[in-house]
């Protein structure tokens, strides 16, 4: 599955990180990598800051990067009109899922709304999955807060879906 | 290659060259192993990978968006005391902003709004009595009250749709633009606040006279505005700042016997929140004070200087790092699902962990925002409001 930066934070924050890039084939966008300043856990009942160290497990081979070309991202950008603005990142995880030939059967997780719809406006509702059902998935279940939740997911892609119906945010 | 690698190529090549860098600097910048690598990217026969046209972009002062959308012609940008070296990187970096800002009115279907009247007049005939009217007019028409450097900021964003940016500039540069990309100042964030006030008054006179500076300084051939155009805008500002009749009654106020202790300038420049250099001059410039190797010698007093100095420390005040209605802006574009919530964070310069505490800043709680902003169906319709009956008695 290819993993928004979202995700990433969240399943640190749960403590489930190490547990789930070993029952999963994770992969990260090259951009959401590069954005040092997305990756840090925060403790909800304390607000300590952690540092999330990617790198290290980019080096192990536990998790997987992978780059777009800047044609494969242009294409995906010119597709929305100018009233949807994804996250670098997130454009480019949409044209690894577009467009490269690797990934054409992953699945996209994101706990980003403006995300997903995007992700749906391009025809991939099918391939978009909450963290809470990846958790439960594999046995990992638990409670998450409302970002990571099914219904979350869900209502996004319906909101994605009353779009759709008059063609909202993308070009002919 | 594409035609779609030779339109970003172009882009690339107007940003460098708008940067003032040279093709070896970005490219080395980058981590391109060589010139020819950013040469081939420019003239649209290579294609890069995204996270390198990403650094590029940064390099550049641009956001990635910008380079994969439609090319905005560049606006101008009025410099006041452009810095003599590096004064490019600010430039984009202001200009990076106000095509943040375009961006996210776009995302609730807007564009920038301009509601700044234009002063269409020949700056060359422009008198220093004529800046003055100009002043008392927005004066007034903003209905700045007794204190204007204290409104105006407030009055020239609700009012006017004024941006105004406090960037990490040197001392004295501010800038100014006027366009389809909206209005907007640029203010050094770590000047005083007085010489905020006075920067922000400043500009003001060079966006109300937009036209005039522009094809003034066509007919020059240059990029500045002229030194008597300064001149102007620093009259048409003082006269702002310290409208003369208020200048005058708190002077007989404050003194006696026409008068006035030293000390009592201090405060008084305290009170209208404005330097002590500006109500100096302004009292010369009104006839008050009309010794002006006196208004010199006062000026250089190291005492008086140490007692304005430490009457200013209750009064020191940090703006925000971003103007409100761009944060709010963009929080309403986020909550419509249109600006996706880790470019909120780029825009918010944090990191996404930290995007509530950074909202909360801007008086936004995310969390009850988010309880609130489920829909609820209305039934409305615009018109005569007379012909609505009203259903039932308030309770």
């Amino acid at each position: 599955m290819i993993l928004d930066a979202g995700p990433i934070i969240g399943l640190h924050e749960l403590g489930a990180w190490k547990t789930f890039v070993e029952r999963y084939e994770v992969v990260v966008p090259q951009l959401v990598l590069d954005d040092e300043a997305l990756f840090h856990s925060k403790d909800a009942a304390t607000g300590h800051s952690e540092p999330i160290d990617l790198v290290a497990d980019v080096g192990s081979g536990r998790v997987l990067v992978a780059a777009a070309s800047l044609t494969a991202i242009f294409r995906v950008a010119s597709r929305f009109t100018d009233v949807i603005e994804l996250h670098d990142g997130e454009l480019e995880a949409l044209a690894l899922l577009t467009q490269d030939e690797s990934y054409l059967g992953h699945v996209f997780c994101s706990a980003d709304g403006a995300a997903i719809e995007g992700a749906c406006m391009l025809g991939l509702a099918d391939r978009c999955m909450s963290l809470e059902e990846l958790l439960g998935m594999v046995g990992l279940g638990r409670r998450v807060s409302w970002r990571f939740t099914k219904g979350f997911t869900e209502r996004h892609k319906r909101e994605d879906g009353e779009r759709a119906v008059t063609g909202f945010g993308l070009r002919d | 290659m594409s035609q779609e690698i030779h339109n970003i190529g172009a882009r690339i090549k107007a940003a460098r060259e708008a940067a003032g860098m040279k093709q070896e600097e970005l490219a080395r910048a980058v981590g391109f192993a060589s010139r020819q690598i950013l040469s081939d990217l420019e003239r649209g026969v290579r294609d890069v990978k995204a996270s390198e046209a990403a650094r590029i972009a940064r390099l550049l002062h641009l956001d990635l968006s910008s380079l994969l959308s439609d090319p905005q012609p560049k606006p101008r940008v009025l410099w006041r005391a452009q810095p003599s070296e590096g004064s490019e990187p600010i430039e984009a970096t202001f200009l990076q902003w106000c095509d943040r800002q375009r961006r996210v009115l776009r995302l609730l279907d807007q564009n920038p709004p301009d509601q700044l009247p234009s002063y269409d007049r020949d700056l060359a005939q422009m008198t220093y009595a004529d800046a003055d009217r100009l002043a008392r007019d927005v004066g007034r028409s903003l209905n700045l009250g007794a204190r204007p450097a204290r409104t105006l900021c407030d009055a020239l964003e609700s009012q006017f749709d004024v941006t105004i940016w406090y960037l990490d500039t040197p001392p004295g540069c501010a800038a100014c633009t006027r366009g389809a990309h909206g209005v907007s100042i640029l203010v050094p964030c770590g000047e005083a606040p007085w010489r905020r006030n006075f920067d922000i008054a400043h500009e003001l006179f060079h966006l109300l006279t937009w036209t005039a500076a522009e094809r003034e300084m066509s007919a020059d051939g240059t990029c500045a505005p002229s030194k008597r155009t300064e001149q102007l805008a620093n009259a048409f500002a003082a006269s702002l700042l310290l409208p003369g009749e208020l200048v005058l009654r708190e002077l007989e106020e404050r003194s006696a016997a026409r008068r006035v202790k030293l000390a009592e300038l201090v405060a008084m420049a305290r009170d209208f929140s404005v330097a002590l250099d500006t109500l100096v001059w302004r009292l010369h410039n009104l006839g008050c004070w009309p010794d002006r190797a006196a208004v010199d010698d006062v000026l250089r007093n190291p005492r008086l200087r140490e007692f304005d100095r430490a009457s200013q420390a209750g009064e020191w005040s940090q703006p925000t790092r971003l103007p409100e209605r761009f944060v709010q802006s963009a929080y309403a574009a986020t909550l419509r699902g249109r600006l996706s919530r880790t470019k909120l964070a780029t825009y918010l310069q944090c990191g996404l962990p930290d995007l509530p505490v950074c909202l909360a800043t801007y008086g936004i709680d995310e969390g009850l925002a988010e309880l609130t902003s489920q829909d609820i169906s209305l039934e409305f319709q615009t018109g005569d409001l007379d012909a609505i009956a009203m259903p039932c008695e308030q309770a």
